[in-house]
């Protein structure tokens, strides 16, 4: 593949950048340094640019449960090379009467279903369905499943809108998830 | 009760904890993201353990133990942790000691009040509900 000359690759990003309304978008390897850094920056933000304490306050909510999860499935996948996991990217947009946080990841082609079982099984369930897996999960024992299954619900109960998903393949064994929340403004 | 305080000293991704034995001054404040949540609250619920089995069966404090609850944010992985506490304090409960949960949110944050709720429904000790302004 051929490498474009930087000034052309900058300003295709900033265009890509204004057309979706994005606010804040980050590449890299996601440590709690980082984590902190784009939180703070969030906040700085949002105080900016929205004036509705309950929408500002739910998207944080939901930011940083991403951008936990985002660490944690690193963390998890530690046998994908440190190169790969370097490239994980989170995205928070407003446009028009919704703000969209994306985050992507890699994620081994085997875990595909289980994650895509898990997201549909949380779009199936209606606000007081949410709930009660809440529930579940907060009351169970331990697992790795289960603390990942909490996460998804927590987001999924916090933004009231269905998950979005997508996988898209990389290699033979590799592909790359992204994941998409929104949350209505109005 | 021979029991040193339980003191946490509140970060940007840690709460204030203190759960005092002595003047049952309990309390929980900010924000819980800690970046390992089973080594943050394994101490305080290794604590907790020892404060529950100086207090069974019954002991009835010169007071109410309250528990005040007042997070900005807390995880999911706290939320495990959370409930395992609140369930330990429930076994005190249970076994006649006065003891409630206040869980204060503030008014623009409904999500963290359904939180609470959440937690209630899955409990027996009783949970009063306070609202503050931001």
């Amino acid at each position: 593949m051929e490498l474009k000359a930087p000034t052309n690759f900058t300003f295709d990003i900033h265009q890509m950048m204004r057309e979706h309304s994005v606010l804040l978008a980050f590449t890299g390897e996601f440590d709690m340094k980082i984590i902190n850094a784009l939180i703070t920056s969030v906040k700085m933000k949002m105080s900016e640019v929205e004036p509705a304490g309950k929408v500002k306050k739910k998207v944080y909510n939901v930011m940083v449960e991403c951008l936990e999860t985002l660490f944690r499935n690193y963390e998890e996948d530690q046998t994908v090379s440190k190169l790969i996991n370097s490239f994980s990217v989170f995205t928070l947009s407003r446009y028009k009467d919704q703000y969209s946080l994306l985050s992507g990841n890699y994620i081994f082609n085997e875990n595909i279903a289980a994650k895509k079982a898990q997201i549909e099984k949380i779009n199936g369930l209606n606000q007081e369905g949410k709930k009660k897996y809440f529930r579940d999960c907060i009351s169970a024992k331990e697992s790795k499943e289960r603390n990942s299954e909490l996460a998804m619900i927590d987001i999924a109960l916090k933004s009231g809108n269905p998950l979005g998903y997508d996988f898209k393949t990389v290699d033979s064994l590799t592909s790359f998830f992204v994941f998409q929340v929104k949350i209505n403004i109005r | 009760m021979n029991l040193e305080p339980f003191i946490s000293v509140a970060t940007e991704s840690t709460p204030h904890i203190l759960f005092d034995p002595t003047s049952l001054q309990f309390e929980m404040k900010g924000e819980s993201r800690p970046e390992n949540a089973k080594a943050f609250y394994d101490p305080l619920i290794e604590w907790i353990k020892k404060f529950c089995e100086q207090s069974l069966p019954g002991k009835d404090f010169s007071s109410k133990l309250q528990l005040n609850v007042h997070f900005d944010y807390f995880s999911s992985s706290s939320a495990k942790y959370l409930m395992n506490i609140f369930a330990r304090l429930e076994e005190l409960y249970k076994s006649g000691s006065k003891i409630e949960i206040c869980w204060i949110y503030n008014e623009i944050d409904i999500e963290m009040k359904e939180s609470g709720e959440e937690f209630q429904k899955l409990l027996s000790i009783p949970f009063v509900f306070k609202v503050v302004k931001p």
